[in-house]
């Protein structure tokens, strides 16, 4: 299943739609590329993460809780420590993911996992600064100044416009990374992410990228 | 021909030789003027027999939904440049090329659509897609451990960072049991074989520096004139419409057929321009006398003339059979040479002719009755090589005998250039004829050795003379795309839909068995025929009583709660559960699925086929061709399969026709010469020809194919003059130049096969090798050892009497 989205869209040609009239103005333009120059200072962040799920198929809120580490330019570990513990580390194309009911890691190929390639992509965007490769996907808008809010919008033709609706990224007072993350998604589902005790250009422990190592 | 005849004929011509001129001048003209106006045919099947499965093949691929497509493959040339611009200059070509009448869709931009909720609802579908041996494993679920450990599973993925997409899909399928309806889009969906990664909607190879943009057009692929006019079109557009940073390249049938068709322009005019310009030399240096140029005229005159008539009387000529202009050139110009050299020797009276007229007539019809026997083959490319040969030769024999002799010298010229090829003497010393017999049947025995290893290269891709860049475009295109190991294809057929559908859900369940599931891409895993469906949807329906579907409901609930489960967690699972769908309506709504049918389905005048699709591999081939062999209007379309199926169609023929070949050669041979022995002798060249044919193939380095076997077909006819000529002269001893005349038959032969070796096409270079092997061989042999053959079996005494009779 994880690669039918991949291979599907070859088949679902349909008329041509204009993905490049973005209505874009200089100041978005001019906000992203001031984003990227503060945030390419940044070489690593680690930082600890309060997810809180709204999902349909859920009575209540999940909140998870855990740890990111990233490290420029391609690793990044996405580490739950509650309510149950799983942790997946990307390097380069690959992900390995390991969750303690099942105890063993597993290796996917991002490309074969459309899920997973938007949500990483996402992040590696959000922490890298990157902002301004998402225009292909995602019409970008400034909704406040001081601190900076960025709202993303799928494009109609976009991978992303099966699952997401609007993404909300609140940055920290001081630009250098970002404080909370709003996924809003297609089916009524909402995510929250909220990032706290960030370190940035700190040196991760080598342990971090082991998927199986301790995850706490 | 009776002497009465021959003088009436010969004085008619002498007293009309203006009026002859005039008409013949006038014909001749209108003829060259009519060239241009042919209209030439390079669509391969005409080169292709008749039988039924090479036509349902040729079918398939004329009318088959690809068959109208062409791929451009843009590339960023220029590093500094991102994937975003080569989508720009992808928009732009895209919309440069619409407005043509020649194109009917170009595709550059996809959208996705819904396609996570067109899946989650096309799961509706399932109680008809499922099979009965779904339903056990349904069964085998449905116990406290197994939810459980489902539950845990939806628990876990419900909270992975990728679990976006994977939401609407644990909550429409939990338990897992829709995974392979799932599996078997993605399936079909691969199967196409081509490695694209989808940027903002657009076809991208993985390496972001190139775009796919995919051209529909209502050109058919085999019309040598559209595809020419479109790919020019699009060549155009290519240059004006990209940046300097984008370059591209196209890939299609299309380009093929231009190509060769452009390969086999070029062949004609090189090898027509290096036959003229060796005919003229030969000409010039050897016969010296003006009028000797009109045997050189007489064949290409008598060959645009023949594209004419044939023309005419075809419509349509393949280039591939006028591509054979040189060489029907360098054997009708034989009859020309005998009766010049004849006139010039004994000098131009009736009593010449007559001397000459029974071999040149009997050589002619050996040579007529070789391409004759082309009229029985079911192949009609051959139908016109045979009619075009005939009609040049005929026009030629006519000429040669009939109008020539008038137009030359009467007085008797005995040539000083032609000193040298004075016949060796009959009297020469038996040692000496042994020794050569030994050492021609010592080479034959090399030959035939080396014969041996023979391979016979059944593959008709290698009639595709496209040119290098071709070539070369495409070894890009795969390596950036993938797509090079085309799969097979098996057809299933009805004449309804419907129909068709089962008929294609029959043999996908005969096909599974045999190869496998994984290798066998149906249309029928995501959509059986209206029966399957029916029987599907009629056992689900039963084997979820209310009782089951509230046992199922109750340990989702309960299992469920320990995860904090909704109640509603669920639901879109049993909504579905009885929702079977219309059987007889087909999904409407889905993109997706209308583009697997685009893909797999095919509308034709009488019906419909359904494609699947499996490796081309020869094990997969036989196994399936079983299976098809049981479902009529079934079959199997492979590049290795189709090589099979026309070599073994054109193999049987071509066994007939060689047969026939050789029987009438040796029938004529023996009505010229009356006398078996020598006849035997006669054919010598014949024999030499045909063995040093199939040693030298080896040596070079060649395969034996269709083409190597008509052109020895071809050589028979040739070599076979020869033989009888030569025959003919050592029995009766008419002093009528006939080395002379044989040597500069061959060599004109020689010149229209030889200027073949420098073709490039592959078919006319494999003909140019097996012509010139054959008749170099032949000719040698009937010059150097017909004659001892002749002194060592036939004595001479029995010569002089055969020799007045013969003369009675």
């Amino acid at each position: 299943m994880k690669r039918i989205m991949t291979t599907l869209l070859l088949f679902v040609c349909l008329q041509s739609v204009n993905a490049y009239a973005d209505n874009s103005s200089r100041d978005i333009t001019a906000v992203l590329e001031g984003l990227e120059k503060m945030m390419s200072g940044t070489k690593t962040i680690s930082t600890d993460f309060i997810q809180e799920k709204s999902l349909a198929i859920f009575n209540q809120k999940i909140i998870l809780k855990g740890k990111v580490f990233i490290q420029k330019p391609s690793l990044l570990s996405w580490r739950v420590m509650s309510p149950m513990r799983y942790s997946m580390v990307m390097r380069g194309n690959t992900i390995s993911q390991w969750d303690e009911d099942t105890n063993q890691v597993q290796q996917v190929r991002l490309a074969e996992n459309p899920g997973f390639q938007v949500a990483i992509k996402q992040m590696q965007n959000w922490f890298y600064g990157t902002f301004k490769s998402m225009v292909d996907d995602y019409k970008i808008t400034l909704i406040t100044e001081h601190p900076i809010t960025l709202e993303f919008v799928p494009w109609e033709n976009s991978v992303s416009r099966n699952f997401i609706t609007r993404v909300t990224v609140f940055f920290q007072n001081d630009e250098r990374y970002i404080r909370e993350v709003r996924i809003e998604e297609k089916n009524g589902d909402s995510t929250s992410l909220v990032f706290v005790n960030a370190q940035l250009n700190q040196l991760i422990p080598l342990s971090a990228w082991e998927v199986k190592a301790d995850v706490r | 021909m009776s002497g009465d005849y021959l003088s009436r004929i010969h004085s008619l011509a002498q007293k009309r030789k203006g009026a002859i001129i005039g008409f013949l001048g006038a014909v001749i003209v209108a003829s060259i003027i009519g060239l241009k106006f042919i209209k030439y045919n390079d669509n391969i099947e005409m080169m292709l027999p008749q039988n039924a499965a090479v036509q349902n093949t040729m079918r398939f691929l004329r009318e088959a939904n690809f068959s109208d497509k062409l791929v451009i493959s843009l590339k960023l040339n220029d590093e500094s440049h991102t994937t975003q611009d080569l989508i720009l200059a992808g928009d732009g070509l895209a919309a440069s090329i619409k407005s043509s009448s020649m194109v009917k869709q170009v595709i550059n931009n996809i959208s996705p659509g819904d396609v996570a909720s067109e899946m989650i609802a096309f799961l509706k579908y399932a109680p008809q897609l499922l099979g009965p041996e779904a339903l056990p494993k349904i069964e085998s679920l449905m116990n406290p451990g197994s939810i459980k450990e489902r539950l845990k599973f939806v628990y876990r993925q419900s909270l992975s960072p990728g679990s976006s997409f994977l939401m609407p899909f644990l909550r429409a399928d939990p338990l897992g049991l829709f995974s392979g309806i799932l599996r078997d889009i993605e399936n079909l969906s691969m199967s196409s074989g081509y490695d694209v990664v989808i940027n903002n909607g657009h076809l991208i190879s993985r390496d972001g520096r190139h775009a796919m943009v995919i051209v529909k057009t209502p050109v058919a692929l085999t019309e040598g004139f559209g595809a020419r006019k479109l790919v020019t079109y699009l060549r155009g557009k290519l240059k004006t419409a990209l940046p300097k940073f984008v370059s591209a390249d196209i890939v299609a049938g299309h380009i093929h057929t231009v190509s060769n068709e452009d390969v086999i322009k070029k062949d004609i005019q090189l090898t027509s321009i290096i036959a003229l310009l060796a005919f003229l030399l030969l000409f010039l240096f050897f016969f010296r006398d003006p009028k000797a140029v009109m045997i050189f005229l007489a064949p290409f005159a008598a060959v645009a003339v023949s594209v004419n008539i044939a023309c005419f009387v075809f419509k349509n000529l393949s280039y591939s059979v006028i591509g054979m202009g040189t060489v029907i050139s360098g054997i009708a110009i034989d009859y020309g040479i005998y009766v010049y050299m004849a006139v010039r020797k004994a000098g131009n009276s009736q009593e010449t002719i007559r001397q000459v007229i029974r071999p040149v007539i009997f050589s002619a019809l050996t040579t007529i009755g070789i391409f004759a026997v082309f009229f029985f083959s079911s192949v009609k490319g051959y139908h016109q090589l045979a009619f075009f040969s005939n009609s040049s030769i005929i026009l030629c024999l006519i000429f040669s005998l009939f109008i020539l002799p008038h137009f030359l010298s009467r007085e008797k010229n005995p040539a000083s250039n032609f000193a040298a090829l004075k016949p060796a003497s009959p009297l020469n010393s038996k040692p000496r004829d042994s020794l050569c017999i030994f050492c021609w049947a010592a080479i034959l025995a090399m030959m035939f050795i080396s014969g041996t290893g023979l391979r016979f290269n059944n593959d008709i891709a290698q009639f595709d003379g496209v040119g290098k860049e071709v070539l070369s475009a495409e070894k890009d295109f795969h390596n950036i795309w993938g797509g090079k190991a085309m799969p097979a294809v098996l057809v299933a057929s009805g004449r309804t839909l419907e129909g068709a559908y089962q008929n294609n859900t029959n043999i996908y369940q005969a096909a599974i068995k045999k190869i496998g599931k994984d290798k066998f891409a149906s249309l029928s895993s995501i959509w059986p025929g209206l029966n399957t469906r029916k029987a599907n949807a009629l056992r689900w329906q039963e084997f979820w009583s209310t009782e089951s579907e509230n046992k199922i409901k109750s340990m989702l609930a309960d299992y469920g709660r320990v995860y904090n489960f909704s109640p509603d967690a669920f639901r879109p699972f049993f909504q579905q559960l009885h929702h079977a769908g219309d059987w007889e309506v087909e999904p409407e709504g889905f993109a997706f699925f209308d583009h697997l049918k685009e893909q797999y389905v095919v509308k034709k005048d009488d019906g419909y086929q359904v494609l699947s699709f499996f490796p081309d591999e020869d094990k997969y081939i036989t196994r399936l061709s079983a299976v098809s062999n049981g479902y009529p209007g079934a079959f199997i379309v492979s590049q290795k399969n189709f090589s099979n199926t026309v070599s073994r169609a054109l193999g049987s023929e071509l066994i007939f026709l060689s047969l026939s070949a050789v029987f009438l050669t040796a029938a004529l041979t023996f009505l010229l010469l009356k006398d078996i022995r020598l006849s035997a002798i006669a054919l010598t060249p014949v024999v030499t020809s045909i063995i040093m044919i199939a040693g030298v193939i080896p040596l070079a380095g060649l395969a034996v194919n269709m083409s190597c076997i008509i052109a020895s077909m071809i050589v028979v006819g040739i070599v076979s003059d020869y033989g009888m000529f030569v025959a003919y002269y050592c029995k009766h001893k008419f002093q009528t130049g006939t080395y002379p005349a044989v040597t500069f038959a061959a060599a004109t032969t020689l010149i229209g096969a030889g200027a073949l070796l420098f073709a490039r096409h592959p078919m006319l270079f494999s003909v140019g090798v097996t012509l010139v092997t054959g008749v170099l061989s032949g000719y040698l042999s009937s010059l150097i050892i017909i004659p001892p053959l002749y002194r060592l079996w036939i004595p001479e005494k029995k010569v002089i009497q055969d020799e007045t009779i013969s003369l009675m």
